[in-house]
């Protein structure tokens, strides 16, 4: 179960370029390809393992002039799902001492 | 030349051909065959006459007389079992120093790029029929290692999974998966010249993207082995009327990378490279060639609808097309 402390990290597995803000990841031995839109692009990109949800959460509203409790919502959901294809990897608060 | 003696008569898959006991004068161009692949020329050396015939009934628009890139010696094991092949052959591979195994030795052996020597192994199931196809996939890769160690520059040559036509000079390639319709396009096209409803090559030359022929056709018989500059690429399907629409960049990087023939060096077993480079070539081909998604009928009116695309650019300006 994610949460708003929940600190996602691509995978070193993915191999992924961004274009014109939309990003497509496969995986290394390049059995699936997937496409993010931009708004899933921009959560991808700043899963660098730095930041947790909450922040990625504000940046996309900052980004998308977008209210934080939808954006939550849609935040983690997302997050979970890349997470279920072993895109993202997740650390919780209480692994990285928060 | 040299003489060859048969101990027992042996039926083949490919041709049918029967070699009786006896003493048979052999020349070169019996074993050899010269096989142009783009700007590779590959020298394909079978111990048996048969095969070598079959090679060059199959591939004799690509004919060669160049000095060869590589020498590749072709053993061909016999087999009874059933041979189960793998969804991704290419990626199925196993190395060790010079030796290679795709899927647990359907084709096994040695390299050595200085020598220009490759010698392999070869299940005779693989020479014939479709499956001659994963013999294809292999010469591919054989193809990718020369122009890796000779240092040209593969980050813009790729063997691509597609039908080409070459119609009033300018280059079209259609592409998608099995079924797609690649090779009802080539017989749709049958006015114009079509490169190949398989394979082709589209490399980078000076700037601008050119497609090239390659001897690997599939159901379309004709090929012919020519290049022409790309105009347009269209991620083709059958519909039930003619719709040509635009799509992202990253959608068409997602698609066109499904048939982009995996890109790997024979001796290589890292992915990640390889997977950037492919996906880094069609990003350039995204920004630089003007690509559709395109439905068609099962007759030639689709040229009609491409002949509507005001110059080719991405605004669409016809009937029967869908902006997105």
């Amino acid at each position: 179960m994610l949460s708003l402390n929940s600190r996602p990290k691509r995978s070193e597995d993915a191999i992924w370029r961004s274009i014109e803000g939309e990003v497509v990841i496969m995986t290394s031995v390049g059995s699936e390809i997937h496409k993010l839109n931009k708004v899933g692009g921009v959560i991808w990109e700043l899963s660098d393992g730095t930041k947790d949800f909450g922040e990625i959460t504000s940046s996309i509203c900052n980004h998308f002039n977008a209210s934080f409790e939808i954006a939550q919502a849609d935040v983690l959901e997302f997050g979970l799902q890349l997470a279920n294809k072993n895109l993202l990897q997740i650390t919780e608060a209480n692994s990285y001492g928060k | 030349m040299y003489y060859a003696v048969y101990e027992a008569a042996v039926d083949y898959q490919i041709g049918k051909k029967r070699i009786h006991a006896g003493v048979m004068l052999i020349t070169n161009k019996d074993t050899e065959y010269r096989l142009q692949m783009g700007d590779i020329c590959f020298s394909l050396r079978f111990e048996d006459p048969g095969y070598c015939s079959f090679a060059r009934e199959h591939y004799q628009e690509f004919l060669s007389e160049n000095d060869p890139d590589i020498n590749v010696t072709i053993k061909i094991a016999l087999h009874q079992e059933a041979i189960k092949i793998p969804g991704s052959f290419l990626m199925s591979k196993t190395v060790e120093n010079n030796n290679f195994s795709f899927h647990s030795d359907l084709i096994n052996g040695s390299v050595d790029l200085d020598k220009k020597q490759c010698s392999i192994n070869v299940k005779n199931e693989l020479l014939s029929g479709k499956r001659i196809r994963y013999f294809e996939q292999f010469l591919c890769q054989v193809y990718y290692t020369l122009l890796k160690h000779n240092q040209r520059n593969i980050i813009n040559n790729f063997v691509i999974h597609g039908c080409a036509i070459r119609r009033n000079g300018a280059g079209y390639l259609f592409t998608g998966r099995s079924g797609s319709g690649k090779s009802t396009i080539a017989k749709l096209s049958s006015d114009f010249d079509v490169l190949n409803d398989e394979l082709v090559i589209l490399k980078k030359v000076k700037g601008s993207y050119t497609l090239c022929s390659t001897p690997f056709q599939g159901d379309f018989k004709g090929n012919s082995a020519i290049s022409v500059p790309l105009n347009a690429v269209f991620l083709i399907k059958h519909g039930k009327r003619n719709n040509i629409k635009q799509i992202s960049k990253a959608e068409f990087v997602t698609r066109f990378i499904k048939e982009v023939i995996y890109s790997q060096s024979l001796l290589s077993t890292k992915n990640e490279d390889v997977l950037l480079e492919m996906m880094d070539f069609c990003a350039d081909v995204a920004v630089n060639v003007p690509f559709y998604e395109m439905k068609f009928l099962p007759d030639k009116s689709f040229w009609d609808v491409i002949d509507g695309l005001n110059g080719l650019n991405n605004k669409m300006e016809v009937e029967h097309v869908v902006v997105k």
